[in-house]
């Protein structure tokens, strides 16, 4: 059984209003009772019992009620503070009349009762009875003068004719009946008028003490209360026998009472004994009728308080309910339903307090359901983002970074999660090679261009990237301005790849359209030359000989800037073996010991120092296109050194780790002029050089070669004078060092390093 | 044969002091005498017309050695006396063989010793009693509260002076 139901069971109406009912008859029956009546007489003191019962029963349901009530008061439960106001209210209410009409009628009792009551009927009362009495003690002695007349004549009469005497005697005196008795009680004879001497009317004996009486010679006479309720003269003698020393016996005479004395008597007997009784039950009865009435009153009281509470608690609870419910509200709870106590105002109050829930949940779970859409589309959103090719970034009115995805991190190469909701200048003072970034970005803005794009380079120390930025302005909602969405690509490759094809398309066109020519041209020269030098004089055999030369060289010279393009534009055709880049250099660098560097070359000493890295590991690679890398690097340096005093040329080899990758970096310094300025930005590209000769392919071949080989290099002109160009080659992680398995890359610097001249 | 075990009389105005019980052909004969004495409120009752009520209890049980007694009969014996006024007695009605029959009484202690009289008094045993077990008569006198008038019971029942009882005597009956 649940609380709930034991409640119900206890506290509830039903069982209230049943022990009320049950308790109210009881006292009806009680009150009957107390005035002795004849149906509930006998049931007094049951009734009595269940009345105390049922009130111990009522408060102990009271108190049980009161004491939840405080514990729920303490513990600040929601509508118990009200309950118990009203409750208090109800009481006084209740008590303070009850209260009122129980000492009144206390006081009218008393009086009705002892109103009841008289002197002087108690007197007459008294009076009666003696008059009463009076009356019968002539009848008495009377019979007692008959009675002794009678002991008188049976004194000579034996035991056996004492019947007969007896006979003549009842007849005589006209009496109801004469017994006589030996001295012990015992039966000698008897008569009496419905029959003598029968033995189905067995006379009355006398009592002991009659009889005693009568022993010691004196005489018994009084009124005989019947089992009938009528009344008898019994009066009892001694009979004295004449002879000397014979048994004295004792002769009791009946006489019923006139009928008129003997109604008149029993009206007086039992008028005295009732109003007797009356005045001795005086005290019990007020006792009983106060009790009677401490019970209503009691029982009324305890009744109308557990209505009371009741009646709080059933105005309380939609109330409560109603506070309860508002507090589950205000703490977000809009399923709150409470149960319609009645269809009263408090009914339609907690229908309205339903309806508004209902409403508040829909609107709730709409604005879930929004809620969910908005957050599947910004998923949405960001899954598209972060597997755009193009980075994305979003800027506020003020400049501040809001969102950003990954390509762009790996775009502008630094980590933007630090500059989350920090400004563009932040960024920028940050990281300042994407000062072009960030100014663009901020001269758009502040142009206030809606639609906007911009193509920006950006050069750090190892990389150089072209960006094409698209801005777009954001709307706004209502006052506030709107921020910025900008999109950026890395078109680097992309344009070096133009740049690689449309090169490519000039070698070819170049090598096939200057090529055709340049054999008839240089079989006419060498005709010329022979057919010719001979018929000649030797002024013009000297002429022709010098021109003809001439085209002859040129042409070969041609043929050479052709073959260059041609080499430059060729598809790739990559040899990849292990090698070991330091064996590599000192090849290369020995086939140009004590050797010009490029045919025409006055000869003369340069200084090639070679500082190798012994624990360089073996590099997967085209041997030979790295060779020609080594040859157009040393002949462009060579070429660069040709007007230096003391041309000094040194080539390192080291470990390095860039972006978290492991290359091998190869680089190359010099002490000439450096690279034009102007040159520094395309240095890679065909055909730009800075040379009066050379096909201007040599560095782009160099990159072209690197770049296949998934490395890349830069240039730079060192502080001191000179340039350098370093090349940096990636190395596979399970690449080791020919003959030494190593297979883990330690920092150059922790190497011992090979220093020699070449 | 009759025993005389007298095994503790209780009680504030009522004692049972000399039971003697035997058994005869189907049935149980008493004789003995109980003092009923009436404390002061109960005679003053009485003298003011109030009838008075004297229940006797008694009961046959066949004593058993481990576990309690089985009763094997038990009789209510109702003894009323009431003050006649007029003729100044006191009637005790109430008589087992004559229930109707009313005796009457000068003296209250007369009366009194009258009603606790018990001479010959033949209980009649239903059930057959076997001859080789041992039985024992329990008596007890008192006053019916439930027989006084309603208004009286309340003071009555919380009153001492009411409360007359001898309590349960024992008596042994061997045979």
């Amino acid at each position: 059984m649940d609380d709930n139901t034991v409640s119900r069971y206890v506290a509830g109406i039903t069982p209230l209003s049943i022990l009320s009912v049950l308790l109210f008859i009881a006292l009806i029956m009680m009150s009957a009772a107390t005035q002795n009546s004849a149906l509930f007489g006998h049931l007094y003191s049951l009734l009595l019992v269940i009345n105390i019962i049922g009130i111990v029963v009522l408060l102990a349901l009271i108190l049980l009620n009161l004491y939840k009530l405080l514990v729920q008061f303490r513990a600040r439960v929601m509508g118990s503070r009200l309950t118990l106001r009203l409750l208090g209210m109800f009481v006084v209410l209740a008590v303070i009349p009850v209260t009122v009409v129980f000492f009144f009628s206390i006081q009218a009792l008393n009086r009705g009762i002892d109103s009841w009551f008289d002197v002087k009927v108690e007197r007459a009362m008294d009076d009666a009875l003696m008059l009463g009495r009076t009356a019968f003690d002539a009848l008495k002695q009377d019979l007692v003068q008959t009675a002794q007349e009678m002991s008188i004549e049976l004194e000579d009469t034996s035991d056996r004719l004492a019947p007969t005497a007896l006979n003549y005697l009842r007849e005589k005196y006209n009496v109801f009946e004469i017994t006589l008795f030996t001295q012990d009680g015992k039966i000698l004879a008897s008569s009496g008028q419905e029959g003598p001497e029968t033995e189905s009317l067995v006379p009355v004996r006398p009592g002991e003490a009659i009889l005693s009486q009568i022993r010691q010679g004196l005489t018994y006479a009084n009124l005989d209360p019947l089992s009938d309720g009528e009344l008898n003269l019994r009066v009892v003698v001694p009979v004295y026998a004449l002879e000397v020393g014979a048994p004295v016996r004792i002769l009791q005479v009946l006489q019923q009472l006139p009928n008129r004395y003997a109604k008149l008597g029993e009206s007086v007997q039992s008028a005295f004994a009732e109003y007797e009784k009356l005045v001795y039950l005086r005290g019990p009865l007020k006792f009983g009728f106060i009790l009677t009435l401490s019970i209503v009153a009691l029982l009324t009281l305890l009744i109308a308080v557990s209505g009371a509470m009741f009646a709080a608690r059933r105005l309380v609870t939609p109330i409560r309910d109603l506070a309860e419910g508002t507090e589950a509200v205000a703490q977000g709870n809009y399923r709150k339903q409470l149960p319609i106590p009645s269809q009263d105002e408090f009914g339609i109050l907690v229908k309205s307090f339903n309806e508004m829930t209902q409403k508040i949940h829909r609107a709730q779970t709409q604005i879930r359901q929004s809620q969910q859409e908005t957050e599947l589309q910004r998923t949405y959103l960001e899954t598209i983002l972060a597997h755009l090719s193009s980075g994305v970034m979003s800027f506020d009115p003020q400049l501040r970074v809001q969102t950003h995805n990954s390509i762009a991190t790996q775009i502008l190469g630094i980590d933007l999660q630090p500059g989350q909701k920090k400004s563009l200048r932040w960024l920028e003072r940050s990281y300042p090679h994407i000062a072009p970034f960030a100014e663009s970005i901020s001269n758009a803005m502040e142009n206030g261009q809606a639609e906007w794009q911009v193509q920006v380079l950006l050069q750090s120390q190892t990389t150089r990237k072209t960006l094409i930025i698209r801005g777009t302005l954001l709307p706004g909602t209502g006052a506030r301005a709107g921020g910025y969405v900008v999109v950026f690509d890395d078109v680097t490759a992309l344009i070096q790849a133009q740049r690689d094809a449309a090169w490519g398309e000039v070698a070819r066109r170049l090598a096939h359209e200057i090529k055709n020519p340049l054999t008839p041209i240089q079989l006419s020269a060498e005709r010329i030359r022979h057919k010719c030098m001979a018929q000649l004089e030797k002024n013009a055999q000297s002429t022709v000989d010098r021109s003809t030369r001439t085209i002859i060289d040129q042409v070969e010279s041609l043929k050479s800037m052709v073959n260059a393009f041609s080499e430059y534009a060729r598809p790739v055709q990559m040899q990849r073996q292990p090698v070991d880049l330091n064996q590599l250099i000192q090849d290369v660098t020995e086939l140009y010991n004590n050797e010009p560097l490029r045919p025409g070359h006055r000869r003369r000493a340069l200084d090639i120092t070679l500082t190798l890295d012994n624990e360089l590991p073996a590099i997967t690679a085209d041997p030979g296109r790295l060779r020609q890398v080594l040859h157009n690097l040393l002949l462009n340096a060579g070429d660069a050194l040709a007007n230096t005093n003391k041309p000094l040329l040194r080539i390192n080899t080291r470990c390095s780790t860039v972006n978290g990758g492991h290359y091998v970096e190869l680089q190359i310094l010099d002490n000439g002029p450096g690279f034009a300025d102007g040159l520094m930005d395309r240095l890679f590209e065909p055909y730009v050089s800075s040379k009066e000769k050379g096909t201007g392919l040599g560095l782009a071949i160099v990159k072209k070669i690197i770049e296949e080989h998934n490395g890349f290099l830069y240039a730079e002109n060192l502080k001191q004078g000179g340039a350098s160009i370093t090349v940096c080659l990636p190395l596979n992680e399970d690449a080791t060092l020919s003959g030494k398995g190593e297979s883990v890359l330690k920092p150059a610097s922790t190497h011992s390093m090979k220093e020699r001249k070449a | 044969m009759l025993l005389l075990a007298w095994s503790g009389a209780v009680g504030a105005e009522f004692s049972i002091t000399d039971i003697s019980a035997k058994l005869t052909e189907g049935a149980l004969v008493i004789n003995g005498a109980l003092e009923l004495d009436l404390s002061d409120k109960a005679e003053e009752a009485l003298s003011k017309g109030i009838p008075l009520e004297i229940k006797i209890h008694v009961h046959l049980q066949k004593h058993r050695n481990i576990i309690w007694n089985k009763q094997v009969g038990n009789w209510v014996l109702r003894h009323k006396i009431r003050y006649h006024a007029l003729s100044g007695q006191y009637l005790v009605s109430g008589h087992e063989t004559d229930p109707d029959h009313v005796e009457s009484f000068t003296a209250l202690q007369e009366a009194l010793k009258s009603m606790g009289a018990l001479d010959e008094l033949t209980l009649p045993i239903l059930d057959a009693l076997a001859a080789q077990d041992k039985y024992l008569v329990r008596i007890r006198a008192n006053l019916d509260i439930e027989t006084l008038p309603a208004p009286l019971r309340p003071v009555a029942y919380t009153s001492p002076s009411w409360h007359l009882n001898s309590g349960w005597t024992t008596w042994t009956i061997t045979q």
